[in-house]
């Protein structure tokens, strides 16, 4: 029997045979189960070309997951929190290098809670986890090649690799509430310094709205809940080319909290 | 040249001199320069007006801010983030207003408050003008052709009735 999840509290079951299925419960480790019974049913394509199926059909859970939770602050964003339950979020689009810093603040002994859409209450300022498989594309796989996946999981992986939570190391997610603490927007550029420039609340507001699923749904109104965030929540644009030093600067100024 | 405005449809909140704006599709930062421009687009300057005000304040470089700002109103326009303000300020028919014909006459009332303004023959006129345009010179020419003798005071007649139906709520400001 299939197996059922939750992806922002919407409950969904994976249509798939044999291997395929045994696959997807190793990269939906992170979330949390739900009733088979209640579970939306998502099918995935038959596999062609099946690692990049995959791939696609995880970002289209993602789609569909942000369905239910209409309303909230959606940041196309990684999000890592500490024991106390303070969130780091990293925001930015494809290739700015959200995942990598997800990746590597996590194994620096953070909480995961995911890569790709940071759910935040726009009043309360809480984080919703949604820990989904990282994914990890091209042009980060050199870096975090420690996370190449396993033999087991190599007929499905195409070009990105697809891994899951428990194997980026960091701690389980604390069971005290999350709430957003920073925010960073990263730009990788290829042998560039480390720049760090704070952002006045409105450039804050503004990164955040760019980067953002939904914004029109946004309780309590678009702008006035992304300024509501960004006046309470300091933020940084950093512009590198050494995922350590970001990484280094990213624990530093997060630790001054 | 023409006044400039606001797009109604477009949302602004302010934050340290900054302003961010939202159109429902479209997020946009003005900050600096471009913040002090939108602050100047208040429906009662054009951009040459609000050029010349930016321009005073930087006496040093003068003739390239007021180019500076000439275009950025232009980008704004263009991007309907501002518009043409109606000349002279003509009103538009509330939308809680309705009205009946009574021969020549007529009978506007306010369906929100139920106040009721009746129009002489010459008042309809120029209601009736106002429904077809919002733009003065057409309103008057509309008001002209119907009454070809009219005194030379047809303008500020026509003016004042407008006044006083956007005073009395029957007429609102575009």
């Amino acid at each position: 029997m299939s197996q059922a999840w939750q992806a922002f509290g919407a409950a969904f079951r994976v249509e798939a045979s044999g291997p395929l299925q045994a696959h997807f419960a190793r990269l939906f480790v992170g979330l949390p189960p739900a009733d088979h019974a209640a579970a939306a049913p998502l099918t995935v394509k038959p596999p062609t070309n099946a690692g990049d199926e995959v791939a696609e059909f995880v970002g289209d859970m993602n789609v569909w997951a942000m369905a239910a939770v209409e309303g909230s602050l959606l940041l196309h964003a990684g999000a890592v929190c500490r024991s106390d339950g303070d969130v780091l979020v990293v925001c930015g689009p494809s290739g700015s290098g959200k995942t990598t810093l997800t990746a590597q603040l996590t194994a620096r002994g953070h909480s995961y809670l995911t890569d790709e859409t940071a759910c935040i209450d726009p009043h309360s300022l809480d984080v919703m986890p949604f820990r989904k498989p990282i994914s990890v594309k091209p042009g980060a796989q050199g870096i975090l090649g420690y996370l190449r996946p396993g033999p087991e999981d190599l007929p499905f992986i195409g070009s990105q690799w697809l891994v899951p939570p428990d194997r980026l190391g960091g701690m389980p997610v604390p069971s005290t509430r999350l709430r957003l603490g920073m925010i960073v927007f990263p730009t990788y550029l290829p042998g560039e310094p480390l720049s760090v420039q704070a952002l006045t609340p409105a450039r804050a507001a503004y990164e955040m709205g760019r980067n953002s699923s939904r914004l029109r749904e946004l309780r309590g109104g678009a702008l006035d809940g992304l300024l509501r965030v960004a006046r309470r929540t300091p933020a940084y644009q950093i512009v590198h080319g050494d995922e350590d030093a970001a990484v280094q600067w990213a624990l530093e100024a997060w630790a001054q909290r | 040249m023409t006044v400039l405005k606001r797009a109604p449809l477009v949302a602004a909140r302010e934050d340290e001199g900054e302003y961010l704006l939202y159109d429902g599709v479209m997020l946009q930062l003005l900050s600096g320069p471009a913040a002090r421009v939108w602050e100047l687009v208040d429906g009662t300057r054009e951009a040459s007006e609000i050029a010349d005000l930016l321009a005073e304040r930087h006496p040093g470089d003068a003739t390239r801010v007021r180019a500076d700002v000439l275009d950025f109103c232009a980008d704004l326009l263009r991007r309907q983030v501002v518009v043409e303000a109606a000349p002279d300020g003509i009103a538009l028919p509330a939308d809680h207003v309705g009205w009946v014909e009574d021969g020549s006459t007529a009978l506007l009332v306010d369906l929100q408050t139920g106040t009721r303004r009746a129009l002489t023959a010459s008042g309809r006129v120029v209601w009736e003008a106002v429904l077809t345009s919002q733009e003065t010179d057409v309103v008057l020419q509309q008001v002209r052709d119907s009454y070809p003798d009219a005194s030379p005071e047809l303008e500020h007649d026509v003016a004042q009735l407008i006044e006083e139906l956007t005073r009395e709520g029957f007429l609102r400001r575009g």
